[in-house]
């Protein structure tokens, strides 16, 4: 409750841009400093030539513990290879997964779409070391693999469709009227309707027991 | 065989039955029968994975007394409806006996200008640009140079602004298929009837247009009401480009965009086949109170 309110006061409070291009900007020099992911890093390798040479990227910016320490983490998305329970081919199913997800294939995979499309179209490859293979530039390259350190996945529920779209409309509420609405008043709200489409699911798909 | 039998008369007209049959096969096959499936799946749980399971009337119960967001969205395309249907429905009608009156290229060039935004595929999405949130958005920047706006604000993503937005793109674009049957319309209409009309004492325009010209127009007039009607309860593209899918707290929420949620985000397709139903229904009750309505006009 505490972040989403910390989260809307940048907007409220310090009256930060909602809605921006922030690639425009950083272009002309007018946002010298960008959080953005590393699509975003493909993008200007490749559109922006004017400015080639004069930026680069490093660690998030992280927030200070109580202990002195800097918290790094990065929230990152993910997607995954099911295989269905009522195939015919299981084993030929879990055969391909594993030599589609391997090293080998997947390096070879992001090379050739590079050697095809340039540096526009370096791909986040399924593989770990297969991404450590990729042809980045050396500062790029360690900055990237500090990162990786810090990485944290959101765990992804049934219904879990609901939960940002309900705290998408709660930020909006509160960004837009500014006078009227409050932050934890405006989540609370929301977080019963991200439960019951939760609990909703849950039923559907039988996960605590058969369906009523 | 007897003459008037049914049987009789199919094979004596033979045919004609044969000419139509291509247009009724595609007809049969790419919308009765995708009506009538719909219609079947909205009592069954269906989630695309597994086979339909029949339920009844859950769907129509949880529809009508639980989704609050099914009810904003109805309406919403009532409001949008209700304006852009009447309200575009007059503007062609007036743009297109505006533009009766002149003649040649001209003539030619702002019949262009009207149609163009409807027949440019998905031109709409240059409102994007236009609404964009961005201090640098067209419409913002121009307000804030103006002074009228003090910060910039977020057109698309504002509860109070989207659905006004919605209706001023969806007027922009509705200028189209009826438009161009008015403007036929009223090039058809017999001269001889004006002059008729001249000399039974028709004393000014207004009078020439109600007494003479609409009727004469009557179905141009009924195919205009019936486009106008079909497209404003299946506005979904628009409101999906321009508010987002979904829009902020439903603002922009239609019965499509419902439905589309439903049945491609959620995998519920036996619910969204229920919202289908529903909008067919309301559909086919619109479109007879309007032709009803339009049976009047005139007398």
């Amino acid at each position: 409750m505490s972040t989403f309110k910390d989260f809307c006061e940048y907007y409220t409070d310090y009256k930060l841009d909602k809605e921006t291009s922030v690639e425009e900007r950083f272009r002309t020099g007018e946002c010298p400093l960008m959080i953005a992911d590393y699509t975003t890093y493909n993008n200007f390798a490749v559109s922006a030539p004017d400015i080639a040479g004069l930026w680069s990227f490093t660690k998030i910016p992280g927030t200070k513990k109580s202990d002195g320490t800097v918290d790094h983490s990065v929230a990152c998305t993910g997607l995954a290879t099911m295989i269905m329970a009522d195939t015919d081919e299981p084993l030929a199913s879990w055969e391909f997964a594993k030599w589609w997800t391997s090293e080998e294939t997947q390096t070879r995979y992001g090379r050739e779409m590079e050697g095809l499309m340039g540096s526009a179209a370096r791909v986040p490859t399924a593989n770990y070391n297969a991404f450590l293979r990729m042809p980045w530039p050396v500062e790029d390259f360690e900055t990237l693999k500090s990162s990786m350190d810090w990485a944290k996945g959101i765990p992804q529920v049934p219904g879990g469709y609901y939960s940002w779209r309900n705290v998408y409309n709660a930020f909006y509420t509160v960004v837009t009227l500014p006078d009227t609405a409050l932050p934890r008043e405006e989540l609370m709200d929301k977080v019963i309707y991200i439960n019951a489409e939760i609990d909703y699911k849950r039923e559907e798909l039988e996960l605590d027991g058969k369906r009523k | 065989m007897k003459e008037s039998s049914l049987a009789f008369r199919i094979r004596r007209n033979k045919t004609s039955y044969f000419m139509l049959a291509p247009y009724f096969v595609m007809f049969f096959f790419f919308t009765v029968l995708p009506v009538v499936m719909s219609i079947f799946f909205s009592f069954t749980y269906y989630n695309m994975l597994e086979m339909p399971e029949f339920i009844g009337w859950k769907n129509y119960i949880k529809l009508f007394l639980e989704d609050d967001i099914f009810l904003k969205s109805l309406k919403n395309t009532m409001v949008l409806a209700v304006v852009t249907g009447p309200v575009s429905y007059f503007l062609c009608l007036l743009f297109a006996w505006i533009i009766n009156e002149f003649k040649g290229w001209l003539r030619a060039f702002l019949t262009l200008i009207f149609y163009a935004p409807s027949i440019c595929g998905n031109a709409f999405v240059v409102w994007n640009l236009i609404l964009s949130g961005d201090r640098y958005g067209y419409l913002n920047g121009i307000l804030l140079k103006l002074g009228i706006l003090d910060e910039a604000v977020i057109w698309m993503k504002t509860e109070k602004y989207v659905l006004p937005m919605l209706i001023v793109v969806q007027l922009w674009l509705s200028l189209g298929t009826g438009f161009l049957s008015f403007i036929a319309g009223l090039q058809t209409v017999d001269k001889s009837l004006y002059e008729a009309g001249a000399i039974d004492g028709i004393k000014n325009r207004w009078q020439e247009l109600w007494y003479i010209t609409l009727p004469a127009m009557r179905p141009q007039l009924m195919f205009g009401a019936v486009m106008q009607i079909t497209q404003s309860f299946a506005i979904a593209d628009v409101s999906l480009q321009l508010a987002g899918n979904p829009s902020v707290n439903y603002a922009g929420a239609t019965v499509v965009t419902h439905l589309l949620d439903y049945g491609t985000v959620r995998f519920e397709m036996g619910y969204a086949s229920a919202i289908a139903t529903v909008l067919f229904i309301l559909m086919v009750g619109s479109n007879k109170l309007v032709q009803k309505l339009l049976r009047r006009v005139g007398e």
